[in-house]
């Protein structure tokens, strides 16, 4: 069975002393069902012409990143003069990795390198780390907006609920009324329901919420083959969404507080 | 009189009407943006596929169907063979590599197109001729570099990292501005002959890809198969494959797609469900005096369905409104993701997208009307005309 293997031009410090070696990450090893010992043949043209016998030396769980576990490549590693031989490129590399002295500027670095010769470009770790997370920042920025519109939906379903069930009462507070009972003790009340109400929904909805994150997170690592978290509850986001339900149901008990104080008591108690 | 009964039950409470038909409307937008993000990368990549001007994309086999640093040996050979099949009109190898370009004095890198004049799909020219005798710059090169039709351009697959001095260079002179669909945002791409790149890129008779137009009258699929099994070291991807492939990739919209429509959904249907049910509250006399007088119970229980159905389809123009106003800032913030190419689109509006949004949100309202219309047809005429009215 033949597979297509991303190939790291990097050394790897747990390979033997032999060039012929491979290390393979748990992913890698998991779909092809090699373990170390295992002896592979690795090629650089689909009818293996070029192909050559390795052993697999190393499998090892290495961090993730989240861009590579959508795409599902396979990779391998090996050591340089291998591969090098392997591809036939002597002496050439698509990059160079520099360890700088501890305390050196590595953006004055760059901007020198850079600056000594036009045939290459420089960037630093964190120029990498920046250009490599730009999708999940635009993604985040993507769900940010999507958050505003479904806010919004969830917002009129908040102030419509709790403005009906507290309307509901029409006939009780024209009643409560007429007996003499003092408009703020009624204000007061509409309002303790609309927030008892509001808190319930807030609460069910974190907890229906709590739950989805669970089952988002099951299903992709499930499907992905990794342990990434793929969606996460945090204190903001229930800080935020506790806030926004409360104030929300709030606002719409007042309001109809205020609707319901100013209708004639006789109205609605339907005399 | 349903229908009149179903209308005037709306009037009466505007507030209300007003409540629900705008909260339908932000749930039916989410639904019908959804729906078009769930089909839009397909419905784009799909058009840009179809204006390339052939059906089979042939690539070393196990590769990533649009992208390999793996070649093709003997590719020539290859494309006769597979021309030879009855039903293909041409088959022609392509080279896709990245060049360094130099002119002015400048020196800057491009993705470069090896590529015969039958492969005319490629690079839709705007000002000058194909790329038969030189080489076709899109935009950004032709800006970045100022170009002009009628320069000379030094071409070089190899600089000394050293001296900067290029260590394999042609000559060609710029025949022509184009266009190149999947070009990512700012990217510099050239086309140039065939034979000029592969003999600047060092590989005798290599290709990337290959690409086939099959005639008229015949299936893609028949020649597909029949390449995949004629031919062990290639695999062919016709164009629903390469859309099955690129669609694997983007499982992440199709989910995050289905997941919100699923949550738009609902809330229509609790929105509509729980106004219904609690506006029942206040009209149960009104409902038990109807069936007094001789309503019939089903009819009833229509009204109120009706009713959902009315709020939904009210809601409808207007939904489908905001939602193709929202997609525009929606599409314009995916589209800033690195290696998006600028001619695809997330958010495609399309007929059947429309179709799908007004149907399900058509669905949801009726849905949402379930339990009051069954509250409805339950109602007792005389203990309830009792209790309301006396």
């Amino acid at each position: 069975m033949r597979f297509v293997l991303a190939v790291l031009l990097v050394t790897f410090g747990a390979l033997g002393a032999s060039p012929e070696e491979a290390a393979l990450p748990e992913r890698t090893a998991r779909r092809l069902g090699l373990r170390p010992g295992d002896r592979i043949e690795v090629g650089t043209d689909p009818a293996m012409r070029t192909g050559r016998p390795v052993r697999v030396a190393v499998v090892w769980s290495p961090s993730e990143h989240p861009a590579d576990v959508a795409r599902g490549e396979l990779r391998v590693v090996f050591r340089l003069p291998f591969l090098e031989s392997l591809t036939g490129r002597r002496d050439a590399v698509d990059r160079v990795v520099v360890r700088l002295r501890p305390g050196a500027d590595g953006a004055r670095v760059r901007d020198d390198l850079a600056a000594a010769t036009s045939s290459f470009d420089a960037y630093t770790a964190q120029d990498l780390v920046r250009f490599t997370s730009q999708t999940f920042v635009v993604v985040s920025r993507f769900h940010k907006a999507i958050a505003v519109v479904t806010l919004l939906a969830g917002g009129i379903f908040l102030v419509a609920v709790t403005g009906l069930r507290t309307s509901e009462m029409r006939r009780e507070v024209g009643a409560l009324r007429l007996v003499g009972i003092p408009h703020r003790t009624i204000a007061l009340a509409v309002l303790g329901i609309a927030s008892g109400i509001s808190v319930l929904g807030t609460l069910t909805g974190l907890l229906i919420g709590a739950g989805l994150v669970a089952a988002i997170n099951a299903y992709y690592r499930i499907l992905f083959q990794t342990e990434l978290q793929f969606a996460v509850l945090t204190l903001q986001t229930v800080l935020v969404t506790s806030v926004l339900g409360v104030v929300l149901g709030i606002v719409a008990g007042g309001a109809v507080a205020v609707r319901l104080l100013r209708e004639s008591p006789l109205d609605q108690v339907g005399r | 009189m349903v229908w009149f009964l179903a209308r005037r039950s709306l009037r009466r409470h505007r507030t209300r009407t007003l409540l629900l038909v705008t909260g339908v409307v932000v749930s039916g937008a989410l639904l019908f943006d959804m729906t078009m993000l769930g089909e839009g990368l397909t419905t784009s990549f799909a058009a840009v596929l179809g204006r390339l001007g052939y059906e089979i994309r042939v690539v070393p086999r196990g590769v990533l169907p649009l992208s390999s640093d793996f070649l093709i040996p003997n590719a020539s050979r290859l494309a006769t063979r597979i021309a030879s099949h009855p039903g293909v009109l041409w088959a022609s190898p392509m080279i896709a590599t990245q060049v360094y370009v130099s002119a002015r004095g400048r020196r800057v890198t491009a993705v470069a197109y090896g590529l015969r004049p039958e492969v005319a799909g490629i690079v839709r020219v705007e000002d000058g001729t194909g790329a038969e005798g030189g080489l076709v710059v899109n935009a950004a090169l032709s800006r970045t570099l100022g170009l002009r039709i009628g320069e000379r351009v030094i071409l070089a697959s190899r600089v000394d990292p050293q001296t900067g001095a290029p260590s394999s260079a042609i000559a060609l002179r710029v025949v022509g501005f184009g266009e190149f669909p999947f070009d990512l945002r700012g990217q510099r791409t050239l086309a140039a002959p065939l034979d000029a790149l592969q003999s600047l890129v060092g590989v005798q008779d290599g290709a990337s890809f290959l690409v086939v137009k099959v005639r008229r009258g015949t299936d893609p699929e028949v020649v597909r198969a029949w390449v995949d099994r004629t031919f062990p070291d290639v695999q062919a991807l016709s164009i629903p494959s390469l859309l099955r492939a690129v669609r694997t990739q983007l499982r992440y919209f199709d989910h995050f797609s289905a997941i919100l429509s699923g949550v738009s959904l609902v809330v229509a249907v609790l929105l509509v469900g729980t106004v219904l049910t609690l506006q029942l509250g206040g009209r149960l006399a009104e409902l038990a005096a109807l069936r007094a007088i001789g309503l019939a119970r089903a009819r009833l229980v229509l009204l109120v369905l009706l009713e959902g159905a009315v709020v939904a389809g009210v809601s409808m123009p207007l939904a489908l409104g905001v939602g193709l106003l929202l997609s525009g800032p929606l599409d314009a913030i995916l589209r800033a993701m690195p290696g998006v190419p600028q001619d695809l689109r997330f958010f495609v509006p399309t007929a059947q997208a429309a179709i799908r949004t007004v149907a399900l949100l058509l669905a949801a309202g009726t849905l949402g009307a379930a339990y009051p219309a069954w509250v409805a047809g339950t109602l007792q005429i005389a203990a309830t005309l009792h209790r309301e009215v006396l």
